[in-house]
């Protein structure tokens, strides 16, 4: 992918390029159609995740949902009705779904784009971790969010899913935060060390997998 | 023509309930064409699938404090227990057409599905998953238990969180995730495959294809990693705190690594495929000799 845009092109649909960067994405752009679609895609994907935000609730995502996440239909479906009073919504699984997808997706391009050029975009450079590095705490920022969404949503389901299964999921997170820790620990000596930033990254997604997939399980009663 | 059964736990339902002490037990079988798929979901329990010669469908099942729900055309079978209160265990033994494409997906029951050689995606949340024999494209995994997988062709996606994952005699790329378990990875013919797990070990034995894409990855495990046959491959190796023993003669290329933390390439034979090594605080293991995937620890006591 070197002859293409790569991770830039997230950076170009975010509007985060400027100067000499931007008009050489543009001038790669205008000569290359495979990029002009990625681009374009990459754009409908973030204008699908906008327009999920102020989407209400319908009925009819249900079944796509629960064949999904394998819920039985009757008993074992979380009711869409309004009047009911829902411990996760269904515009949180999806928004939680399709968001992490997104930000899955873009967010290495994102992470390597930052580490690469050592500066962040203000969204994601507003809390950075002091104790790291700029670009490492920005990149790591950029995780948290996501991370502290789906805690939230996984501690939100705890009453519906199996305890033995919780506790598996929590054991689980705890491996990663001390392998994280770890990594972080590490990068406090080296932090231009393109091995340990690459497996920060890597550790992170295995945490946004993990969460991912507990916020998506079935529930049990 | 589609048909629909529902069995009642604690009434009258089907001509084909035989109540037993304590259970209900439904039987019964329904035709399908080829290319037909099996779509079923169990709370908990166990779900056994086996291959039959057959063109049809066969359903057997133990279950109490549950309804069984089955939707059946010649193209599609549904399968649902849906737990009464809360509660409701099934133990399924079902009999499908080979090739038939299975999407089996449970909480707490466990997985087993043999010969059946077909596209197949099983879930468990807490139960463990085995399959043997599958092709085309082919998902397992499991929460909180093992997840095994054998004789598959084509594509596989295994995950397991906390337990241990292993696949064999897999002619398939493969991608293997764990969290805490150990993945094992033998007689793995495949273009790209992949493994990584956090704190387990990660081992492999299989041909190392030219032009091919290998990647193993653990934070504080081992990886062994042992290649059948001919290594040509440009070798990539990323450690914190861990070290590399190596069977291939490693000649570091001047200027393309790192020594503190560890990170550095080397290349066996003409380098024509790509394999990556990395663990934060493990040691990696490359060695002579396929036969059979196991950790160094493994092979010491």
């Amino acid at each position: 992918m070197d002859e293409h845009l790569g991770e830039r092109l997230s950076a170009y649909v975010d509007g985060a390029l400027d100067g000499e960067a931007l008009a050489a994405a543009e001038a790669h752009l205008a000569g290359c159609a495979e990029c002009r679609a990625a681009a374009q895609d990459l754009r409908r994907v973030v204008g699908l995740a906008r327009a999920l935000d102020d989407r209400p609730p319908s009925r009819d995502l249900w079944p796509g949902i629960a064949e999904r996440i394998g819920a039985a239909r009757g008993a074992g479906v979380v009711p869409l009705a309004p009047r009911r009073r829902l411990v996760v919504s269904l515009p949180q699984l999806i928004a939680a779904g399709v968001a992490l997808a997104l930000f899955s997706a873009s967010l290495a391009g994102t992470a390597v784009h930052l580490l690469g050029r050592g500066t962040a975009p203000a969204a994601v450079a507003a809390a950075p971790e002091t104790a790291l590095p700029l670009h490492v705490a920005t990149a790591a920022s950029s995780y948290d969010a996501a991370i502290d969404e789906l805690e939230g949503i996984l501690a939100a389901r705890h009453s519906e899913l199996d305890s033995t299964t919780i506790r598996t999921v929590e054991a689980s997170l705890r491996v990663i935060d001390q392998a994280i820790a770890q990594a972080r620990a590490a990068l406090l000596r080296d932090p231009n060390n393109p091995y340990l930033n690459g497996h920060l990254r890597s550790t992170l997604d295995r945490k946004l997998d993990l969460l991912r997939r507990a916020a998506l399980l079935p529930r049990v009663s | 023509m589609k048909t629909k059964l529902v069995a009642i736990a604690a009434g009258f339902a089907a001509v084909l309930l035989v109540p037993r002490a304590g259970a209900q037990t439904l039987d019964t079988t329904v035709a399908v064409r080829a290319g037909a798929r099996l779509e079923m979901q169990n709370i908990s329990g166990t779900v056994q699938v086996r291959a039959t010669r057959r063109s049809e469908v066969r359903i057997h099942v133990e279950y109490d404090r549950a309804r069984i729900e089955i939707d059946a055309s010649p193209t599609l079978v549904q399968i649902r227990t849906v737990p009464r209160r809360g509660m409701g265990d099934a133990d399924f033994t079902i009999e499908v057409p080979t090739g038939m494409m299975l999407a089996v997906n449970a909480v707490s029951s466990d997985i087993d599905v043999r010969d059946v050689c077909g596209e197949a995606e099983l879930q468990s949340v807490s139960g463990d998953v085995q399959l043997a024999c599958a092709q085309g494209n082919v998902t397992v995994g499991s929460v909180s238990g093992d997840v095994t997988a054998s004789d598959v062709r084509g594509r596989l996606e295994a995950t397991a969180i906390s337990g241990d994952l292993t696949v064999t005699n897999a002619r398939a790329d493969v991608t293997a995730h764990s969290v805490s378990g150990d993945v094992v990875l033998d007689r793995i013919e495949g273009q790209d495959v992949s493994a990584e797990t956090v704190n387990g070990d990660v081992s492999f034995a299989g041909p190392i294809r030219e032009g091919g894409r290998y990647r193993f990855q653990s934070h504080s495990g081992d990886l062994t990693i042992r290649p059948v046959g001919a290594l040509n491959a440009t070798v990539s190796v990323s450690t914190f705190s861990g070290d590399l023993e190596s069977d291939f003669p490693v000649t570091l290329t001047p200027g393309a690594g790192r020594f503190r933390p560890r990170e550095f390439e080397f290349t066996v034979g003409n380098g024509n495929a790509r394999l990556s090594l990395s663990s934060f605080s493990g040691t990696i293991y490359l060695r002579r000799g396929g036969a059979g995937a196991r950790n160094e620890n493994e092979e010491e006591r």
